[in-house]
């Protein structure tokens, strides 16, 4: 029996044997391709990303505004990069990895023990800081601070993506390079290139910074480009394309076109797969950015704002700032688009606290696209236009103006409330009334169609409206469009409302772009979102109520504004009829209030001691954000806070008070006759406005004849968008 | 008759041969791993010292004789189960005895001698195999029902100080020991069946108690197919005993990574290898383990399927001659232990090249001879020094059945030869 069971045994063991033997073969034999692939994968290097160049912004004529231009940086390992900010162990760990790497490959010299090889590197990344601070001219503090800086966002995109997976891992911004000194130029490249090579852990890697060419007039329209934070990253649209994410080192358009034309800017990245041996195993080549083509012509918007900065600074005015833009009629593609003042966008980081202080000038605010003003008179046309096509009125009614509104005699006319003196405008028909930019006939219209019937005009013509003006910038602010919906929520709605409304006062309020556009829909009585980037669709567009003949009273209404010797701005910005087109516009005066431009906060110190500080802020919010980034650790409320200073801080020099001076109009071609030719379409329009600057005619008046000529003078005689340029230096 | 310790009858020698084979290779491969890391040869110029000091060891085992062993059987197994006691009051009170019982990767395997450090659980394979056979020389111990509960008794309390350790290995390992030495001396095949059953029905109880690693090192064994995993990412709920979704999904990176490894490195060696200290695996440290646990993966990535083979080939030789020795004695106990002897290093071997080739769970069993340890070097050479001292005392001029006088020689040895039950 012993014998028996020994066999049964000897037999088990060998059926056991027999089955590795067969799993052996399998693995070593029949699959053997399959796990040599696997254990070549083992040695891949993780996956090198090849930049892409960003798309370059052009101007409508192609000149470059904005490209990326090569220089090099000094990348460092993450590992290395965080041994300050990481645990004791995790450090430990990442110099023992390297370590033992640099034992195996004889690095310091052969026969060397891991320990001493330990020490030898943890003094080598000791000196690295050292040269690193050389390198770059700044103290070390500073470099680590900076290395802090980007664990502090890898650790952020770890979060997102652990967020996204379920789960937390590595993610591989933790093992590549990242770049902590950048912008070298070629010299500089080659130094760093010498005090680097006796770290391993070190690349000089080329790299491109952002530049942005003659475009200080341009700044905030380009907008500029910033590192990306977790949220970029966690509402990227291209999360799902690993070549296209967003990853912790990237810049991503952060305002203005750069963050308009994102999608179009960023390119794809290139796959570079290398095994440890460094054989190049695939390349995918890098996909660069598309241009983004701008409708704004630099050479008239350049012109243009030296044409604002001239008269701006000439002109005896309490003046902060100013905007200016250009319109072509037929496509809604904005020419110009100034803000004064600007600043210097490839100074923007060094000069920003500056800039940021700068309340009074605010060369930060994006005037043409994000502050909204009270359009003033120049909504008058559309309230008459209002009035006429809901048949309140015909083209034939007047209303009878000696100065004062009957029904409320403290509403006057702007002539009797300026000087003084009593002098009426006598019967007035709608016609005559934007001519005169007469407020009596408006208050009767007013009464007429109430602040629903206005408010209705109003949104037709995009005030209030989300997206604003259609140029699709971050920055575009809707205005205020005063319907009673709006109102309810925040005041009653009182009788007076539809007589301040209706002169553009009270809560009206738009933008520049959408004050150009609103006189567009007069030139062309169309209206359609104002684009700024060269597309090949256009947006919709919607005819607005009212018959020929109405329009064309509108017209002439504004062109009598400017030609006609009664006309409210024809001393200011009369054009010579030889230039074969007559301006036709509307003046406006939008009174308002000083601005706050500074605050006192008044606080209690640590130790009881009563205190305040002044602090540069435009608003209660901007100055409680001020005073925490002053005294992180005292608590106040708006109640602590007053204002202190305001701007302007003198008496209007024009009229009892303050006001912003608007001029919005069109350029009418003239026939033979040197008679405006209403048979052809105006084609370009503008809108002007001076911050401060006092009454529309007498401010916003002779900058807009400058602007006409300058207009005229950049696109020539038949006004085309498209006149080759004067400038020489093209892009493309 | 008599025979010096020194001289090998040939089933011995081959024995003491293969052994020694399979220690060199093991050698070289801790020598190929250990210059590719650049680090001194610490494991290395170790291993040679404790084969040195096995080899000694053999020589007075050898020169003892495995009878006069075997007459302090129980003495030894108690004596062995007392070194067991340390670690596991440990383990329960945090105690380390000044130094004597450390920590290491969270188990309290080890007894630190000056210079060495003892695993108990080790020395306890070779006792047990002694306390049992010397138990089961008597027909009476083993055909009844009753009588097999002493084995039992002898296998479980060893087991159960070894698991809380813990060490799941050697633990389950004594299963098929206990099993074999049983199924040899001539256990009823029902007593053994209904034993079987009793283990198969504990054991999803046991399942449920096991750490969540150690499931996790069961269930890889399903989990290295694609398809499981993916199943398991689409049920959770179905599979939530077995794995979560998330183990599934970075099978490569997480459990899987130590199998995952001694596949590729044993699948790319291919039928030749890439050569002694060559290949990916070996220069570079992509293979936790790999002198040890894994050291088969190593010897399959240096020598190909050759090299598994004669490796395989080099336990066959034990087996093959272990068995025949067996054969060869008469007496019950020799008999037994032999038994016991040749299925522990073969079961062990068998075991961990299957967990190496994903066949079995991973459970840290080394390749007997062929990794590194101290402890499992001096055990496994004490265990064929028994073999080796069990084929010098066979009776060389009888071919086929033993003189009775031979059995009759030794006092204590039962009236009826086993052989002829």
């Amino acid at each position: 029996m012993f014998e028996t069971r020994l066999k049964i045994l000897a037999c088990v063991l060998m059926i056991c044997a027999a089955v590795v033997v067969g799993r052996l073969i399998e693995l070593q034999v029949v699959n053997a391709d399959v796990y040599r692939r696997k254990a070549d994968q083992v040695l891949l290097k993780p996956a090198e990303r090849l930049p892409c160049v960003r798309g370059r912004i052009l101007d409508r004529t192609g000149f470059v505004l904005a490209s990326d231009d090569p220089d090099w940086k000094v990348c460092i390992d993450y590992d290395v990069l965080a041994m300050d900010s990481e645990s004791q162990e995790k450090r430990a760990d990442s110099l023992h990895k390297r370590a033992a790497s640099y034992a195996r490959q004889n690095r310091y010299g052969p026969g060397k023990r891991r320990q001493d090889v330990q020490s030898l590197l943890e003094a080598d990344i000791k000196r690295m800081w050292e040269d690193l601070a050389r390198l770059a001219g700044k103290p070390q503090f500073e470099l680590r601070r900076q290395a802090e800086d980007i664990c502090q966002r890898v650790a952020a995109v770890r979060q997102v993506v652990a967020a996204r997976r379920g789960f937390d891992d590595t993610v591989r911004e933790e093992e590549q390079p990242h770049a902590l000194i950048e912008g070298l130029d070629d010299q500089q490249h080659i130094a760093a290139r010498l005090a680097m090579e006796p770290y391993p852990w070190v690349s000089v890697r080329s790299g491109v910074h952002r530049t942005y060419h003659n475009a200080v007039s341009l700044a905030h329209v380009l907008g500029r480009v910033a590192r990306v934070s977790a949220g970029d990253i966690e509402n990227d649209p291209d999360a799902e394309q690993p070549l296209r994410k967003l990853l912790a080192d990237d810049m991503v358009g952060r305002s203005g076109v750069e963050y308009l034309a994102e999608r179009d800017l960023r390119g794809t990245r290139g796959v570079l797969l290398k095994n440890r041996n460094d054989e190049v195993l695939e390349r995918t080549p890098a996909q660069d950015g598309q241009d983004a083509r701008l409708t704004i012509r630099l050479d008239l918007q350049d012109r243009l704002y030296a044409e604002l900065e001239r008269s701006l600074q000439a002109f005896p005015s309490l003046a902060s700032g100013g905007a200016v833009v250009v319109l072509d009629i037929p496509t809604r593609e904005l020419l110009a688009l100034v803000s004064y003042p600007s600043y210097d966008p490839n100074r923007f980081t060094e000069d920003y606290a500056t800039l940021r202080a700068d309340m009074r000038h605010m060369p930060l605010r994006f005037r043409a696209v994000a502050n909204s003003y009270a359009p003033g008179s120049i909504v008058k046309p559309l309230a008459c236009l209002a009035a006429l096509a809901t048949g309140r009125v015909t083209l034939e009614t007047t209303f009878y103006c000696d100065g004062v509104y009957p029904r409320d005699k403290s509403k006057r006319c702007w002539e009797v409330a300026g000087l003084g003196t009593r002098k009426a405008h006598g019967e007035q028909r709608a016609e005559d009334a934007i001519a005169h930019s007469c407020n009596v006939y408006m208050y009767y219209i007013g009464d007429l169609l109430g602040v629903d019937g206005l408010t209705a005009f109003f949104e037709m013509v995009g005030f209030g409206r989300k997206g604003g003006s259609g140029t699709g910038l971050l920055e575009d602010a809707r205005g205020i469009n005063p319907t009673r919906a709006w109102l309810e929520g925040r005041r009653p709605v009182f009788p007076n409302d539809a007589r301040n409304f209706v002169i553009g006062g009270g809560e009206v309020s738009a933008t520049p772009v959408q004050v150009v556009n609103l006189v567009a829909a007069y030139a062309s009585r169309v209206f359609q979102p104002v684009t700024l980037l060269k597309r090949a669709d256009h947006s919709p567009e919607w005819r607005l109520p009212g018959t020929d003949a109405q329009w064309h009273a509108i017209r002439r209404g504004l062109y009598r504004v400017v030609n006609d010797p009664n006309g409210t701005a024809h001393d200011y910005a009369y054009i010579q009829p030889s230039t074969g087109y007559a301006l036709c516009g509307k003046t406006g005066s939008a009174t308002t209030r000083p601005w706050p431009i500074s605050y006192r906060v008044n606080y209690r110190e640590h130790d009881g001691r009563q205190a305040f500080a002044i602090v540069a802020a435009g608003d209660m919010g901007q100055a409680m954000e001020e005073f925490h980034a002053l005294h992180p650790d005292i608590e106040v409320t708006p109640r602590d806070a007053e204002v202190f200073e305001r701007w302007p801080q003198v008496d209007s020099l024009h009229g009892d008070e303050h006001a912003h001076a608007w001029f919005a109009g069109f350029l009418q071609p003239l026939d033979n006759l040197r008679q405006p030719d209403w048979s052809r379409p105006p084609r370009i329009a503008f809108a002007v406005l001076a911050e401060f600057g006092g009454s529309g005619g007498r401010a916003a008046g002779p900058i807009a004849q400058r602007v006409a000529g300058a207009i005229l003078d950049v696109l020539g005689p038949n006004l085309d968008p498209d006149a080759p340029s004067r400038r020489i230096a093209r892009g493309d | 008759m008599k025979h010096h310790w020194w001289h090998l009858p040939a089933p011995g020698s081959a024995v003491a041969a293969a052994a020694i084979v399979l220690c060199l290779v093991g050698l070289a491969c801790i020598f190929a791993t250990e210059q590719a890391a650049g680090d001194e040869y610490v494991n290395t110029s170790k291993q040679a010292v404790y084969l040195a000091a096995s080899l000694v060891l053999t020589a007075v085992i050898l020169r003892i004789g495995y009878y006069r062993i075997a007459q302090h059987a129980y003495l030894i197994f108690g004596m062995a189960l007392l070194l067991l006691i340390p670690p596991c009051i440990a383990r329960l009170t945090h105690y380390s005895f000044g130094g004597l019982v450390p920590v290491r990767r969270n188990t309290y395997r080890w007894i630190q001698l000056p210079g060495f450090g003892l695993q108990p659980s080790e020395l306890m394979k070779v006792a047990y195999m002694l306390g049992l056979a010397w138990y089961l020389r008597y027909r009476r111990n083993y055909r009844t029902f009753g009588g097999l509960l002493i084995p039992l008794l002898m296998s479980a309390v060893p087991m159960m100080l070894i698991l809380m350790e813990p060490d799941l290995g050697t633990t389950l390992q004594t299963i098929p020991v206990l099993f074999v030495i049983l199924f040899a001396a001539g256990a009823r095949a029902k007593h053994l069946a209904l034993v079987l059953l009793i283990g198969l029905l504990a054991a999803p109880l046991a399942w449920s108690h096991l750490e969540t690693y150690q499931r996790s090192r069961v269930s890889l064994v399903l989990m290295q197919s694609r398809e499981f995993r993916d199943k398991i990412i689409a049920q959770p709920q179905r599979y939530r005993w077995l794995a979560t979704p998330r183990q599934a999904l970075e099978w490569e990176k997480d459990i899987g990574y130590q199998l995952v490894g001694s596949k590729a490195a044993l699948g790319s060696g291919g039928v030749f290898g890439h050569g002694w200290g060559q290949g990916t695996y070996v220069e570079y440290n992509f293979l936790p383990e790999k002198h040890n646990d894994f050291v088969f993966a190593i010897i399959g990535h240096q020598w190909g399927l050759l090299g598994c083979l004669f490796v395989l080939g080099c336990y066959g030789v034990i087996t093959l001659v272990g068995l025949n020795i067996a054969f060869a004695t008469t007496e019950p106990f020799a008999r037994l232990l032999a038994v016991g002897v040749v299925t522990m290093v073969v079961t062990q071997a068998l075991l961990n090249m299957g967990e190496n080739t994903g066949l079995m769970p991973i459970t840290g069993m080394t390749l007997p001879f062929v990794s590194f340890g101290g402890s499992s070097l001096l055990t496994n050479f004490m265990a064929v020094a028994l073999l080796i001292s069990i084929s010098q005392h066979r009776p060389f001029l009888l071919a086929d059945k033993p003189f009775d006088d031979d059995v009759l020689i030794r006092p204590d040895t039962p009236i009826k030869p086993a052989r002829s039950l």
